[in-house]
Order: structure tokens, then sequence, then C-alpha cells
């Protein structure tokens, strides 16, 4: 898919809606890499909408050929970085070897083929979700989007620290069984 | 503990000291684990974007319908006035059908069309299937996680672009155009309306009237951020109507307390975009002149 891209862009100068369409396809990748390094879901998403409006800004600087998704990669890094400032997050000071380290996996680990992974998985992750009863749901997104503790989800459940834990680990396999077997009718469907 | 749960204490910013040198280790000394770290946090990613959406997309208890108006004051008078608009536009309609009829068979094209990859346009709880769907009022608009859509008007050049995430329920399209945010981001480019007609965007916090003018309206549970690239919308607060002008090259947000004062878009290169006037030397001079 990246290399696709590439042969595709080294043949003209983008325009800036081109290169934000361009962009925009891996706005997931992106949020998952600023994910990690801001370990806090809603931040990385701010930090990849700044990036479409800086690379809607500066697209005259991008050189024809050059891979948007490295470039755009850059620019969340950058981004994230200055979100970690400017929140005054420094109390508890960056972990600059852990920065450094997850940002190494993913320049090792997020190639072209797994970025084609990932698009499977999220189409079935998206048949998967509609399945999820309300409460399920809700549960899932307060631990992981609103970072509830399991202490507070308890709380606001009337059910013991336990059974959350065991409720979101129950969710999570349930949605693995569920993309494993809509993966596997993928692949053997003509 | 295992390897799932210290990849979770991670993205929840609890590693302890012991933990996150256990990570630190993982990830410098065991490459599959280096793989399986980056699969665990876009398999989250998704879990919480593609749950944000379904849950936006689901009635809301945080967004107010979007006939709610925002003051009171001359309703009876409006009203009438609405009435008389909309006899007059069904005069007009009657009308223009008639000359319609006269000529040879001529095929009726819709005035308002959303096309996009991968959009989800749902109508009375119906999915609608195909690429360019007419707009009606009560749409429910919703794009994929990583693919925009277009809503275009035949007629004018008009147009707003809906980022990936975002979803978006239509509102009587003929009476003006009507837009209620539910979350996302969109970017829009208006042409010129006549009084009266003015674009309406609403979101959970505020309430955008467009004239004609170019710019990037985002709303999430949390505020509704706007930047005005050419002309002036007002931004208007849902919860105590208070209401600010944003000019071209000026930003202002709204939240569940208020509207912030409009302030200006930050250009210089120390800026990154992030309109925050400490990261931008020459704006923080300007402003305290």
């Amino acid at each position: 898919m990246v290399e696709l891209d590439r042969q595709t862009e080294s043949q003209r100068a983008l325009s800036a809606e081109d290169l934000l369409r361009a962009a925009f396809k891996y706005q997931d990748a992106l949020t998952s890499y600023a994910y990690a390094l801001l370990q806090d879901w809603p931040l990385a998403q701010d930090a990849v909408q700044e990036t479409f409006i800086v690379l809607q800004k500066k697209h005259a600087q991008f050189r024809p050929g050059a891979n948007v998704f490295t470039w755009a990669r850059q620019m969340v890094r950058f981004e994230a970085l200055n979100l970690l400032r400017a929140r005054g997050r420094e109390s508890c000071v960056i972990d600059e070897q852990l920065f450094a380290l997850v940002d190494a996996q993913f320049d090792e680990h997020f190639d072209a083929d797994a970025l084609a992974r990932m698009e499977q998985q999220k189409a079935a992750l998206q048949h998967c979700m509609t399945r999820l009863e309300r409460g399920s749901l809700d549960l899932l997104l307060g631990f992981y989007k609103d970072r509830l503790s399991c202490d507070q989800l308890a709380g606001a459940r009337r059910r013991s620290v336990n059974a959350i834990r065991l409720s979101l680990s129950r969710i999570r396999g349930k949605l693995r069984d569920c993309m494993r077997h809509r993966l596997a009718l993928a692949e053997v469907k003509p | 503990m295992n390897r799932e749960d210290l990849f979770d204490r991670h993205l929840r910013g609890e590693l302890n000291e012991d933990e996150s040198a256990e990570l630190k280790h993982l990830l410098l000394h065991d490459a599959a684990a280096g793989r399986a770290f980056v699969e665990h946090v876009h398999e989250v990613n998704l879990m919480v974007r593609v749950g944000s959406q379904l849950q936006s997309a689901s009635p809301a208890q945080n967004v107010v319908p979007l006939a709610v108006p925002l003051a009171s004051s001359g309703k009876s008078f409006r009203r009438w006035w609405q009435a008389a608009a909309l006899a007059a536009c069904l005069l007009g309609l009657a009308i223009i059908g008639l000359t319609l009829n006269r000529s040879p068979s001529r095929p009726t094209a819709p005035t308002v069309y959303v096309s996009g990859n991968g959009m989800q346009v749902t109508r009375d709880g119906a999915l609608m299937d195909g690429d360019m769907i007419e707009v009606r009022p009560d749409d429910l608009i919703a794009t994929s996680t990583n693919e925009i859509a277009v809503i275009a008007y035949e007629n004018e050049s008009t147009r707003l672009e809906l980022f990936p995430g975002t979803v978006v329920l239509c509102g009587d399209v003929s009476a003006g155009k009507r837009f209620e945010l539910r979350r996302g981001g969109l970017q829009a480019r208006v042409a010129p309306q006549a009084p009266g007609q003015s674009m309406l965007i609403t979101t959970p916090h505020a309430q955008a009237t467009v004239i004609g003018t170019e710019f990037v309206v985002r709303a999430d549970e949390r505020a509704t951020k706007l930047d005005v690239f050419q002309g002036k919308v007002e931004l208007a607060c849902r919860s105590n109507a208070k209401k600010v002008t944003v000019s071209a090259g000026y930003w202002a947000s709204s939240t569940s307390s208020g509207t912030s004062e409009a302030k200006p878009l930050c250009k210089c290169s120390k800026c990154r975009g992030t309109n925050e006037p400490s990261n931008c030397p020459n704006l923080k001079k300007k402003n305290e002149k």
C-alpha cells in the first residue's frame, strides 16, 4: 500500500487537498502511533488532528516521491512531544528512553504488510463490535478511552473489581474470537 | 504480570518503575514482543475509535435535538415569518413544477448529496445503499475511520468535507443548511448565503452560524473547536447562548460551560498548528502590545 502510494505520488506534486486525502488513509495508524507515545487516546486524537492542519499548511514542503505516511508520522511525533510539553506533564518528566523505544517499535513494525493486515483487522473489528451489548461497549470505552480504573468502574456498576476485570477480559476474548472467525471467513471467500 | 496487562498499563499511563523497566527490557530485547506491542496498541485504538463511533451513532444523552432554539425572544414573530416564507416557497415550487411539466421529461437531480467510500447513511433506521446518496432530513451520516465523505450542493459551490470518524445528523435541508455534528470534524467552504438561509452547524456544546466562509469545526465529548480561514462565523454556546463572532484568521472554542473569546490563529512555524500563543513568540508580543 505504501509502495503503491509512493509510485503515484512520485509522478506529481500533490495539492494540499490531495496530500490531506493521502494522509487521511493512515489516520488509524497515525493515531495508534500517537496513542502509544502519549498514553492518552483523546490526546492522541488531538495530535493527529493538529498534524493534519500542519500538513495542509506545509504541503508545499512535501517532496514529490516522498512517503506520505513517514512524513505524517514524523509530524505526529513532533506534535506528541509538543503536547506533552504544553500539557505540563513534565511534572512526571517524559521518560525519553521509553518514548524512543516505543518510537523505534513503530518504525520497525509499521511496514506496508502490517498496515494492510491492520486494515483487514479493522473491517473485522467493525463488524464484531456492532454485536457487542451496549453495557460491554461502555465498559470497554470507560477503561481504555476514559481511563477509569477498575475500582471506579466497579463502583459505578455496583460490581466487584474482580468481576470488572473478568468482564473486560471476556469482552476482549469475545472480540478476538469474532475477529479471528471473520478474518478466516474473508480468506475463504473468493 | 502478563504481557497484555503490561501493554495496557502503559497505554493507561499506570506503569510503575519496575513495570517500566520490564517494558523497556522487552522492547529492547524481544522483537516478537515489539511487534505484539504495536499490534496491541493498534487493536485498542481501533476498538476505542469504532466503539466511540457506535456510541455516538446511537441516541446519545448529551446531544440536544437540532430543533432547540437558542433564544426565545420574538419567537412568535419569527414563526409567522417562517410560515409566510414556507408558503412563498411552496407557491414558488408549484410554479416551477408547472413550468417543468410543460417541457419534455427532464431528470430530477438531487440538490444535496453525499459521497464517499465506506460512509454509512442511515435513514429511518435503515442503511442506505450507494456511493452517492441524496441527503434528506434526519439522515445520519457516519464516515469510516480512514475515509472522508463530501456533502455537496448541486447549484452552488458550498461543500462540506467530513473527516474520518465523523458522525453528522442532517437537518431540514430545504429550510437552510442545517447539520448536527455529533462527533469528529468537518471542513466547510460555504458560498455566500441569502439572508435567513445561513448554514447552521450544531455540536453538543455550540451552534455555529455561517454566512459565507471557509472554516474547520471539530467536536468531541469535551469541546468544540472552530478555526476560521475566510469570512465570519458566529459561535454560540448552547448552555448559556453566549455568542462570539470569529473572523478570518481567528479561532474559538466552546465547552459545556461557555465559549472562549476569539483568538488569532497562530501562523508561525513554532506554533505547529497548536494555536497556543505561548508557543508563538510573535503572537505573544502582538498580544502584549
